[in-house]
């Protein structure tokens, strides 16, 4: 090797890009050369001060903006709001907003407890008593006769203020069969005027389960679900002072009454749950189903906001609407809406999977190419 | 009052899993991280952020010699790693893929600015504010402690400038092998070019380096050579 070689090739040996043979015969050069080895010197010098220029660190609200953006094309959706981030990193945040929340749900628990309480009275313990002794017999060995008439039922029967002997409730129909003297709910929620002293509340805990939700026979007109919170109204109930436990027919059937004073007509509808299901539809479903009905449609929606020149948001709204269960024409129109509103906003990824969905699906061939065409 | 006590620590175990789970990611390769980040994973992409963040911005602050210039291209750089995350098909490593983005900014950026030498001396300002600190001042300030001895301090500085004196190519050759630590093969893919013509690039480079800093005695050797030393 000779010493210009070696001269050009000392930048190698510094940067440690030499093989280890010819890094050992290139320092055998230098040690014999005074002038290389101070040239070496010189480089390794260089090198270390490259390795130790300053540099600032990436600005944390550079690195902050990064995740931002990098979290949002993530979700597909805008950056979150103010709120959103605070909650979403900060774990004091988040085990206040918790705190509140639980404690909200807390306090209403506990005031539909207190007004249990208030509708047993302070005669009602003994009532919850025979629920009790009764409710065990009752899982051990379900009544087929009884089955159809559900529990939410056997309460407000009980809760109608009916006498039930265990004893008695044991003689015709089984363990879970109560009978009382013609005691009446109507299905609005009212109880005629055979009450005791002894309203009877739900024993705790239980509830309707969905397979044993009480049925009622066609004729009986049912208007008030079983289940009906109603029966948690407060004292004047039990007093016949109204809600639940107020007025009724006596002779009108029972509804759901679980046994207690059943006539035949009922006895048939109980032996055929499957059959009075539809008219036994609980007011709470129909409310939705009228909400639903009423709500805007999805694409209704989108339009309005694009009309409205807030893209973004029928952007969001697109998306989730697709997400959804749509079909048929809101379908085609929502991802029509979907894949315009995103070629506007720049979003070209986004606009081609609706434009994709969109081909695929019937009639969805003529709403792309328009809207491909300019 | 049990439960609501409770529940300071649910959130606590929780935030503690996400954390784990962050953790664990960092065992992994940027290769794997950038992937799973495509597949939706967000904390792969903090890690990567984390990995990578510093070096990004300090070879871009380096080559520009301008802080905010650096910070506005750091970012504009891991958004393209954002956006282009689907695209990624490991055909390269992470960090050739990451230092390519990088350099083709620093092309677009270096047109934009028609080929203007960022840095002309180490009096010059750097910045927007022409009365703004010079690349001698900034060297200056966050470099070490001038009481560990000056020399070092002097060095910095005088590399500084002769970098900002190279043309563009070179430099960010020297960048990525002597401060970066990138190796030639890598720097080869990044440029695109054959591994023998970056090792050429870097030689030159040195050979430049060390004739505008001198020999380290605080005399360039331009100065020895024109003093009519043999």
């Amino acid at each position: 090797m000779t010493r210009d070689e070696a001269q050009d090739r000392l930048w190698e040996l510094v940067f440690g890009d030499l093989p280890p043979e010819d890094a050992q015969a290139l320092e055998a050069v230098v040690q014999q050369d005074p002038e290389l080895a101070r040239d070496l010197e010189a480089l390794r010098a260089m090198e270390q001060a490259s390795r130790s220029l300053p540099a600032p660190p990436l600005p944390r609200e550079v690195r902050r903006r990064i995740l931002r953006e990098a979290r949002r094309r993530v979700r597909g959706s805008e950056a979150p709001s103010f709120w959103q981030r605070w909650v979403g990193w900060s774990p004091v945040a988040m085990a206040a907003a918790a705190t509140v929340a639980i404690a909200v749900v807390g306090a209403h628990l506990w005031q539909r407890q207190q007004e249990t309480l208030s509708i047993r009275g302070p005669e009602g313990l003994p009532g919850i008593a025979v629920r009790q002794a009764e409710a065990p017999a009752a899982r051990e060995e379900p009544s087929p006769k009884g089955e159809a008439a559900g529990e939410g039922a056997e309460v407000r029967a009980l809760a109608s203020g009916a006498a039930v002997p265990e004893a008695e409730a044991g003689q015709d129909q089984g363990p879970r069969t109560l009978t009382a003297p013609a005691p009446t709910i109507e299905a609005g929620g009212k109880a005629g005027p055979a009450r005791t002293s002894r309203p009877v509340v739900p024993a705790p805990g239980r509830k309707a389960p969905a397979g044993k939700r009480p049925e009622a026979a066609p004729e009986q007109a049912p208007q008030a679900p079983p289940w009906d919170m109603d029966r948690f109204r407060p004292v004047d109930a039990v007093t016949g002072g109204g809600g639940l436990l107020g007025t009724a027919a006596p002779q009108e059937p029972t509804r759901g009454a679980g046994g207690l004073g059943r006539g035949p007509a009922e006895r048939k509808a109980t032996r055929a749950p499957a059959q009075a299901a539809p008219a036994a539809m609980p007011e709470s479903r129909e409310r939705e189903a009228g909400a639903r009905e009423e709500a805007p449609r999805c694409p209704d929606r989108v339009r309005t906001l694009r009309a409205e020149g807030r893209r973004g948001e029928a952007l969001a709204v697109a998306r989730v609407c697709l997400d959804g269960e749509l079909a048929g024409e809101d379908l085609l129109e929502t991802l029509d809406l979907a894949a315009r509103i995103a070629r506007e906003l720049g979003r070209t990824e986004e606009a081609d999977e609706y434009l994709r969905r969109l081909r695929a699906l019937p009639g969805g061939e003529d709403r792309a190419r328009r809207i491909l065409t300019p | 009052m049990i439960r609501l006590g409770a529940l300071p620590l649910l959130l606590f175990l929780v935030q503690r899993f996400r954390r784990s789970s962050v953790d664990l990611l960092r065992g992994l390769s940027d290769e794997d991280l950038y992937r799973r980040f495509a597949e939706g994973e967000e904390e792969a992409f903090e890690v990567l952020l984390q990995r990578h963040g510093d070096q990004v911005h300090g070879y871009l602050f380096r080559y520009f010699g301008d802080r905010e210039l650096a910070a506005d291209l750091s970012q504009e750089v891991f958004l393209r790693v954002v956006a282009s995350a689907r695209e990624f098909r490991g055909e390269s490593s992470f960090r050739t893929f990451l230092f390519r983005i990088v350099r083709n900014l620093c092309i677009d950026h270096v047109r934009s600015r028609a080929a203007r030498p960022p840095v002309d001396s180490l009096d010059r300002a750097t910045g927007e504010d022409p009365e703004g600190p010079s690349m001698g001042d900034r060297v200056a300030g966050p470099g070490p402690d001038p009481s560990a001895g000056t020399f070092s301090g002097e060095l910095q500085a005088a590399l500084e400038a002769a970098l900002a004196q190279l043309s563009p190519g070179l430099r960010e050759v020297f960048l990525m092998r002597a401060v970066e630590g990138l190796r030639f093969p890598e720097i080869a893919a990044i440029l695109g070019v054959n591994e023998n013509t970056v090792r050429g690039q870097m030689h030159t480079a040195v050979t430049r380096l060390r004739r505008q800093m001198g020999a380290f005695d605080g005399e360039p050797e331009e100065g020895k050579e024109s003093g009519g030393s043999p």
